[in-house]
């Protein structure tokens, strides 16, 4: 089912010609080559060269649209980038946007309310590391403290962290800046909605991305991108749900006992206040502390008798760490960090370190700041001693080895050091981040497999420090990745705001020097936050 | 669960006025002749070039054979993929074409075998050799045994609209039912898994097999008792296949090819088998190791070429005369070849069945010899291996429902039960489901949902449109262009009461302190949920909630109080209008009056 579903597209299906206003730059240019409706599909030739001339896309009917600069995803990775080019000059219509999202926080503000950060929660994330401010000033901090007019912020981020927990931001505020940064720089004149299918070198330069456009958006099953750079910016592949999880639902098609934190389970907070629960949780990882929070939050407000066993596979006693400078603390279950990576990655001396690493030591590097862990926040710490006091949280460490159903509890069989122990809960939330492989990726998968892209260390992306895909230049045409796609790079923080930020600028400056936008110098800069402070198109 | 509702006649219920009998439903029926045509209606384009070739075949004088082929090839010119049960007689017996999710149950007079894909986009060609005396058949698993046919509608020619049929062939009520006669017992669960390829990997081994010859005859399991020795004489030696296949070291090597496999089999197919002609000592025995070369076009592409040769005849088996008592006993200890069409007992399951099941549990699933591979039907491996000591839990109210008994209209089915001196009154019932009626190892849970379109993720999970990732492993949903098909509807979420109990959405439930007297219920359309309210602002008959694709509606049905509904996003609830459905979105809050419940879904927006 990897290819086949195309062919399979049902007759049913009206095909009509863009509005002229639906598609974006790509409206215009779709009809322009006298395509043959319901032809312009792939070829078998197309699907097996590495390369493509531009006579096997037009003997294919392909409709072909000119665009310099391409970015595939149109999450934030995208949404940085662009508006780093846009800044450094770029026009709207040298730019496309190809993505499946409405607008470019989608997935992520879908992820993070499930996974119980809702908009007035705050995310885990640095009061500088502003997606919808290349500069960082002023930072959420400070915004929050004129937005709502208190001192508070400004007096935390002052005594962080040693008397305060860190500052972060409200994941309400932070879609708000994307939001009104999104509309500044244009980002849905940019858009054009559809699933990138592949890219392929071009001969003679660049390259081909092959859209396939919304259901009946077009005349022709598929369009080409011609472009000379391509920007891969396409996330996660997915969540991968652990095997036990995917197990039960498809043997009982019971979506709600056993649930996954990263979807939907308002029904279990639900429940909780209507009834006495057990629930049971897995994971010790940001998550896992979110939705730990939200139980004993909703414990607390409504006065319930929520009862939680939290399962680590890995129990955290002390801290940890190879010695006393290089050490994260842990208590309880917990590995304790600030943000996802020692703040040192960003800019200090762990960013200047890791530049230089290559292959297997910065695999080892990556290890040991890697791991599961979560931000020491204080109220969150009183709650858990309250309720490790009272009985009604309890942990515990080890493995599911089966999970059935019984008189409507769900049996956890966990092989923890002292044997077998079998745990009845209400419901379990499976708190575990596990990602999928790249290659789940369609278009990485092709990337790897025709255009000379290769893994790192950690088996992601390999890209260079410019954060140009390595192995894939096509002439002067150069294609770019960023964001958790290239996790295992020479920067390490690739998977967080400011990392997508650090990418972009890189970006954006290679770009400069390929003569694509401007430099983004002292001038530039100033007469463009002033825009921004504005809010006038760049 | 029950294939037949009580209210139903089998295919093969003795006395049964011989004709064809539509059942209502969206698609389409037409009969020319007997070559008869069963086609939902999704593509209307693919349905009309499907009636034409019956309309070409039969004014051509075609048999069932060419019928169903020239269906088959339809089918496949088409990129689609409806929900088709084509049949004729072929020669004494019965040619057949299934694809979609269309199933049939095809009569004999040794029970019933079942014939479907179980993958939207698989296709199953097949032919019965012995005598049929009744089909049964519809256009999704969903309606399996749910409506019933009117003996006073019977279609002898034309086109009518209609969801299933029955079908009785004059003068040849089945013979026997006694499937307890029969050689081998097999509870129902046996039987009611079907020749079927309910996962990828299984459909295709059953996709575009040139021509299954399916002998229906008892029991598969018999033959891997290998103790029939009734050679085939009309088999070319040379035609046999096997010694380069995993049956090679079967035990039973050395016995006469006691049914050899199919003289019809294509030499094509055959070839692949290599085998040399000196070599007949083949181990016939479940027959499935012919390692028949499916063309590729409707072979799912994820599923490994190996995976999808093979075994086009697994269900071979000696004609009934031959089945001995002895033979009987033997086949108890035996176990099935996988994906087998199983020999059957009676259509509906009697009271003496269930003894017997509960008396004698099924023997174990082991591949019936050594060296004979084992292909369970479905992908994921059961959780525990089938037990026999232990083999079943009990039945629990969470039970997700089967298929729908009109005449035994069936409880709200509770998923939690509620706190302690909760209002709910779930009144003690008998549960939902035998779980001994399931396959040994498969899951609890026996597919019920409807057909509707949907999406599938990369992984071949069929999930809603608006998915952002897909509900069983987590994919993102955009790896994969994602085309509209029919599938089997999942859950879509659960109705939480205000008492803390939980109930599946995996059907229509009438809300109320008497909901059993709406006719939803008694029709078995919808199951009750019953509220208790002592203020009585709460009516008998109350609300309805219901499916409707991927999406969930509730409906004021008339009740006294009114319903109001908060959705979310919203400032404040709405009163609903009777009769007037309105979407429910993840999150929405029903006010019944004294009681209420909220809609919540793991289908994120």
């Amino acid at each position: 089912m990897t290819d086949q579903p195309d062919r399979a597209q049902p007759e049913t299906v009206q095909r009509r010609r863009p509005a002229a206003d639906a598609a974006g730059p790509a409206a215009a240019a779709a009809p322009a080559q006298g395509a043959a409706p319901d032809s312009g599909d792939l070829t078998g030739e197309l699907l097996t060269s590495d390369q493509w001339t531009d006579e096997m896309v037009r003997a294919a009917g392909i409709p072909v649209t000119d665009i310099p600069f391409v970015t595939i995803g149109g999450g934030i990775g995208s949404f940085v980038t662009v508006d780093y080019l846009r800044i450094a000059g770029v026009s709207t219509d040298r730019v496309a946007v190809l993505s499946n999202l409405d607008f470019a926080w989608q997935t992520y503000e879908y992820l993070t309310r499930v996974s119980q950060i809702p908009r007035p929660e705050r995310i885990r994330s640095d009061s500088a590391s502003r997606p919808d401010n290349i500069w960082g000033f002023p930072s959420y901090a400070l915004a929050e403290a004129v937005g709502e007019r208190t001192f508070a912020p400004l007096w935390q981020v002052l005594i962080e962290p040693i008397w305060a927990d860190y500052y972060t931001p409200k994941a309400g505020r932070v879609f708000a800046g994307l939001e009104r940064e999104s509309k500044r720089i244009g980002w849905s004149e940019m858009l054009v909605k559809g699933q990138v299918r592949m890219v392929r070198k071009r001969q003679g330069g660049g390259y081909f991305v092959i859209l396939t456009p919304m259901v009946g958006s077009t005349a022709t099953k598929r369009l080409a991108y011609r472009a000379e750079f391509v920007h891969l910016a396409v996330g996660y592949p997915g969540l991968r749900f652990l095997p036990e999880l995917q197990e039960f639902r498809t043997a009982h098609q019971d979506f709600h006992h056993v649930v996954s934190a990263y979807e939907e389970h308002e029904h279990v907070y639900e429940a909780a206040r209507t009834k006495h629960l057990v629930v049971m949780l897995r994971g010790g990882g940001i998550v896992a502390s979110r939705v730990l929070q939200r139980l004993m939050d909703d414990r607390a407000k409504y006065g319930l008798s929520t009862e939680i066993v939290h399962l680590f596979r890995t129990y955290i006693s002390s801290s940890h760490g190879p010695n006393a400078w290089n050490r994260r603390k842990g208590a309880n279950g917990f590995a304790y960090q600030g943000f996802n990576y020692p703040k040192s990655v960003w800019g200090g001396q762990l960013k200047a370190r890791m530049r230089k690493l290559e292959g297997e030591d910065r695999g080892r590097a990556y290890k040991l700041m890697g791991g599961t862990n979560t931000p020491y926040r204080r109220r969150w710490q009183a709650q858990m001693k309250e309720g490790r006091d009272a009985g009604w949280y309890r942990t515990m460490t080890g493995t599911v080895e089966q999970m059935r159903l019984e008189h409507g509890k769900i049996i956890s069989v966990v092989k923890t050091q002292n044997g077998m122990v079998e745990v009845a809960a209400d419901f379990v939330v499976d708190c575990t981040g596990l990602e999928a492989d790249i290659a789940e990726h369609r278009v990485l998968a092709d990337l790897l497999e025709h255009s000379g892209a290769g893994r790192n260390p950690l088996g992601r992306l390999d890209v260079e420090r410019s954060f140009e895909l390595r192995g894939s230049a096509s002439g002067p045409g150069v294609m770019y990745a960023s964001g958790a796609t290239t996790l295992g790079g020479y920067f390490p923080g690739v998977d967080t705001f400011l990392g997508l930020q650090v990418a972009a600028q890189e970006i954006a400056d290679d770009l400069a020097r390929r003569g694509f936008c401007h430099r983004i110098g002292t001038f530039r800069s100033i007469t463009q936050w002033l825009r921004w402070a504005r809010d006038r198109q760049p | 669960m029950s294939d037949h509702g009580p209210g139903d006649h089998g295919p093969g219920d003795h006395g049964h006025a011989p004709g064809l009998f539509p059942v209502p439903g969206d698609g389409v029926l037409a009969r020319r002749g007997d070559l008869i045509l069963l086609c939902s209606l999704e593509v209307s384009q693919v349905a009309d070039d499907l009636l034409d070739t019956l309309e070409q075949i039969a004014a051509a004088g075609g048999d069932g054979r060419q019928f169903t082929d020239a269906i088959a090839d339809t089918l496949e010119a088409s990129d689609a993929t409806p929900s088709v049960l084509a049949f004729g007689p072929a020669g004494p017996g019965l040619a057949v074409t299934v694809s979609g999710g269309a199933w049939a149950d095809v009569t004999t007079a040794n029970g019933i075998a079942r014939l479907e894909t179980g993958h939207p986009q698989m296709l199953l060609r097949g032919a019965l050799r012995s005598l049929v005396s009744g089909v049964r058949g519809g256009l999704s698993p969903g309606d399996n045994g749910a409506a019933s046919t009117d003996r006073f509608s019977r279609l002898d020619a034309g086109t009518v609209r209609a969801g299933g049929l029955s079908y009785y062939q004059a003068g040849l009520a089945a013979s026997d039912h006694g499937a307890a006669a029969g050689p081998v017992r097999l509870g129902k669960a046996q039987r009611a898994k079907p020749l079927s390829a309910q996962t990828p990997a299984a459909a295709a081994r059953l996709a575009r097999v040139p021509v299954a010859e399916i002998r229906d005859e008892g029991a598969p399991a018999a033959q891997a008792a290998a103790e029939i020795p009734e050679p085939e004489p009309q088999l070319p030696a040379a035609d046999l296949p096997g010694t380069d296949l995993p049956g090679t070291d079967l035990p039973g090597t050395d016995l006469p090819a006691a049914e050899p496999p199919a003289a019809e089999v294509p030499a094509a197919e055959v070839q692949a088998a290599e085998v040399p002609a000196a070599e007949p000592a083949v181990p016939q025995a479940p027959a499935p190791n012919i390692p028949f070369e499916p063309t590729a076009a409707w072979v799912s592409p994820d599923v490994p070429a190996a995976a999808s040769q093979r075994q086009a005849t697994e269900l071979w088996s000696p004609p009934p005369a031959e089945q001995s008592a002895e033979q009987s006993s033997a086949a108890q200890g035996t176990a099935f070849p996988p994906g087998e069409m199983l020999p059957s007992g009676p259509g509906p399951g009697t009271a003496e069945d269930l003894e017997r099941e509960v008396t004698a549990p099924p023997e174990p699933f082991e591949p019936a010899q050594a060296g004979q591979p084992f292909h369970p039907a479905h992908p994921f491996e059961p959780a525990h291996p089938f037990e026999p000591a232990h083999p079943f839990e009990p039945a629990h109210p969470f039970e997700p429902a089967h298929p729908f008994e009109p005449a035994q209209p069936f409880e709200a089915v509770l998923l939690l039960e509620a706190g302690s001196g909760s209002g709910i009154d779930v009144p003690a019932r008998q549960p939902l489901s035998k779980v001994k009626d399931l396959p040994p190892g498969s899951s609890s849970y026996v597919s019920a949902g409807p057909i509707i379109q949907g999406v599938y993720c990369k992984n071949g999970h069929f999930d809603d449109p608006e998915a952002l990732f897909c509900a069983i492993c987590g994919i993102s949903m955009n790896q994969q262009t994602l085309v509209p098909r029919p599938g089997e509807r999942p859950p879509l979420g659960v109705l939480l009461l205000d008492d803390g109990s939980v109930f599946q959405l995996d059907s229509d439930y009438i809300v109320g302190r008497e909901p059993s007297l709406d006719s939803a219920v008694a029709a078995g359309k919808a199951r009750p949920l019953r509220v208790s309210d002592e203020s009585g602002i709460v009516s008998r008959v109350h609300a309805r909630v219901q499916l409707d694709g991927w999406r969930v509606l509730v409906t004021d049905l008339g009740s006294a109080n009114g319903t109001r509904a908060l959705l979310p996003g919203q400032p404040g609830d709405q009163q609903l209008v009777p009769q007037v459905p309105v979407v429910l979105a993840t999150g929405s809050q029903v006010d019944l009056g004294g009681r209420g419940f909220r809609y919540e879904s793991h289908r994120g927006r």
